[in-house]
């Protein structure tokens, strides 16, 4: 490549953001008028600004605390900038021939990983598959706990997983453990509106069931359909894939109705947002699916990735945070999107320490809620 | 500096904002382009330019007598930008765009999104002379002025960059 075309290229992808017309006039007003005090001005505001800060944090921690047992932290109200990530990943030693998994807080300014106890009963340890276990970290509770996010009921208190053949609900603080179903295999979906959801699977078709955790009642929802297959429950719908149709389908578990949503080419289920919109990634017949983008509705998307290749054919986790979406892939890759600040990458020169095989295991905390986690030890 | 400059510069020294909106105004839209071009971030180029101004105004003392406030405010807004890149953990691989039928190759070129992401790769020293020279348009001279490097240096950086950019952009090349 000539030098004069990588430089007319190089103008050309950087002369895509505009100033605001009035940021001259914004930074101008914001100068203090007594330039000569201002450094000691600005330097005196911060014990102020700081004892409001601790104040406030104070009084917020007052609040809180009695209501401990609420969920009452919403998701993806803390700012990218304060944001501590729950994530987990494998330490780099082994016992007795295990992985050992570690559990802790990842700072997003900063890069720093905390690790904390994650107080998962024995019981649970040793039913997890330590090599590929899932984890979550259960904000309302203040716990971590051995299973998938949608496997954790809304209000925090209790999750259900899978044992064997059967699905039991335990209770997050008091880890007392009841078996809601038992009998034929089943895959468990999670929770969706109150009900817990799952299908039963005979070779190329499958069914669909929720279950009413206070009665133990499970009714059929969706008759056994060929070539059809259920995978995740959302906020409000369940979500599944026609075998080999390169669509997904939704039942909606208020109107009870099933219809079919495509897009361009193949797409492949990967998520849900906040929302509850499926998270897709997006490819043709020649290729994987690699593009990500947010459905709406049949053939109605918003792309996240402008690239086909960035998020690739990773086995990739995927974790609603209120506005943001994370994604975690093998190779500690991380990116976090929202429609504010579009898809952001987390820079791996950072070359920060970090767990083996990273994976997020919830929405951002803030600093307070990370102090009240016990630190590991060892 | 000329003698207009000259005078708005005791002006400001003495308080006078609007002389210093004069002096320095001027040059907050192509900081902000800088700001740009080194961090790909609009709130963290703003950010970048907002500080760097009140380091401007803060220190109008520093400039001396026959110095050039361009090179000067851009040395600022410069090092502004070298403290957030180290201070950054994550970094924009790109922005949201509607839904597209199609993702081919040439859409990326044409976007520049391959370019912004090479970009990313350099270090922080070698893509400010990048940006200062080819898309801010100052001389070499000038580019030596605002990162405090011989003109030798300048030039070594310059050609490192461009180095190590062409062949991540290489396949453009098909589409140029």
């Amino acid at each position: 490549m000539s030098e004069e075309l990588l430089i007319r290229r190089l103008k050309a992808a950087l002369d895509v953001a505009p100033a605001d017309p009035a940021l001259r006039a914004r930074v101008i007003s914001s100068l203090p008028l007594d330039r000569h005090h201002a450094r000691a001005q600005r330097r005196s505001w911060a014990p102020a600004i700081a004892t409001g800060l601790a104040i406030a944090v104070v009084l917020g921690l007052a609040l809180t605390n009695p209501l401990r047992s609420l969920p009452n932290r919403h998701p993806g109200n803390v700012p990218l900038s304060e944001c501590q990530l729950p994530v987990y990943g494998y330490a780099p030693y082994e016992i007795d021939a295990q992985t050992v998994y570690e559990v802790g807080f990842l700072d997003a300014s900063t890069g720093k990983f905390t690790r904390v106890s994650s107080r998962i009963s024995p019981a649970d340890e040793a039913r997890m598959d330590r090599t590929s276990p899932n984890i979550t970290y259960d904000r309302a509770a203040e716990a971590w706990v051995p299973v998938r996010s949608n496997w954790v009921s809304a209000d925090g208190m209790s999750y259900v997983y899978l044992a064997g053949n059967d699905i039991h609900i335990r209770s997050v603080w008091s880890q007392s453990d009841r078996v809601l179903l038992t009998g034929e295999p089943v895959a468990l979906l999670g929770w969706s509106g109150g009900l817990i959801y799952y299908a039963t699977r005979v070779a190329y078709a499958s069914d669909l069931w929720a279950l009413d955790a206070k009665t133990g009642k499970s009714r059929q929802v969706v008759p056994m359909q060929s070539m059809s297959e259920w995978w995740i429950a959302g906020p409000t719908a369940i979500w599944g894939s026609p075998y080999y149709s390169g669509k997904i389908e939704r039942y909606d578990t208020k109107t009870h109705a099933i219809s079919a949503w495509s897009a361009d080419g193949l797409i492949e289920l990967v998520g849900l947002d906040s929302s509850g919109n499926p998270i897709v990634r997006r490819g043709d017949r020649a290729k994987p699916p690699g593009e990500m983008a947010v459905m709406h509705g049949d053939r109605s998307a918003t792309s996240l990735d402008a690239a086909d290749d960035t998020f690739g054919a990773s086995d990739l986790t995927v974790v609603a945070d209120g506005g943001r979406i994370w994604f975690s892939a093998p190779g500690q890759r991380l990116w976090v999107y929202s429609s504010d600040t579009g898809l952001l990458l987390l820079d791996q020169s950072s070359n920060r320490p970090l767990p083996n095989g990273l994976v997020v295991a919830g929405g951002c905390v803030s600093k307070d809620e990370v102090s009240l986690q016990a630190p590991a030890t060892g | 500096m000329t003698e207009i400059e000259a005078i708005l510069l005791e002006r400001s020294r003495s308080g006078d904002r609007e002389a210093f909106d004069a002096l320095v105004g001027p040059l907050i839209e192509p900081g902000y382009r800088l700001a740009f071009g080194m961090l790909h971030d609009r709130e963290a180029a703003e950010d970048a330019v907002q500080e760097a101004t009140f380091k401007a105004w803060i220190k109008l003392e520093n400039v001396r007598s026959g110095w050039s406030m361009r090179p000067w405010f851009f040395g600022i807004v410069a090092n502004q930008c070298r403290s957030a890149r180290r201070a950054r953990w994550w970094s924009v691989v790109k922005l949201a765009t509607p839904w597209r039928l199609s993702s081919s190759p040439e859409d990326q070129v044409v976007r520049g999104a391959d370019v912004r992401r090479a970009l990313r790769s350099l270090p922080t020293d070698r893509l400010m002379v990048l940006v200062l020279h080819y898309y801010m348009d100052l001389s070499l001279e000038e580019v030596a002025s605002v990162v405090g490097a011989p003109l030798g240096t300048v030039k070594s950086r310059m050609h490192r960059a461009l180095q190590q950019l062409r062949p991540q952009v290489e396949v453009s090349e098909v589409f140029g």
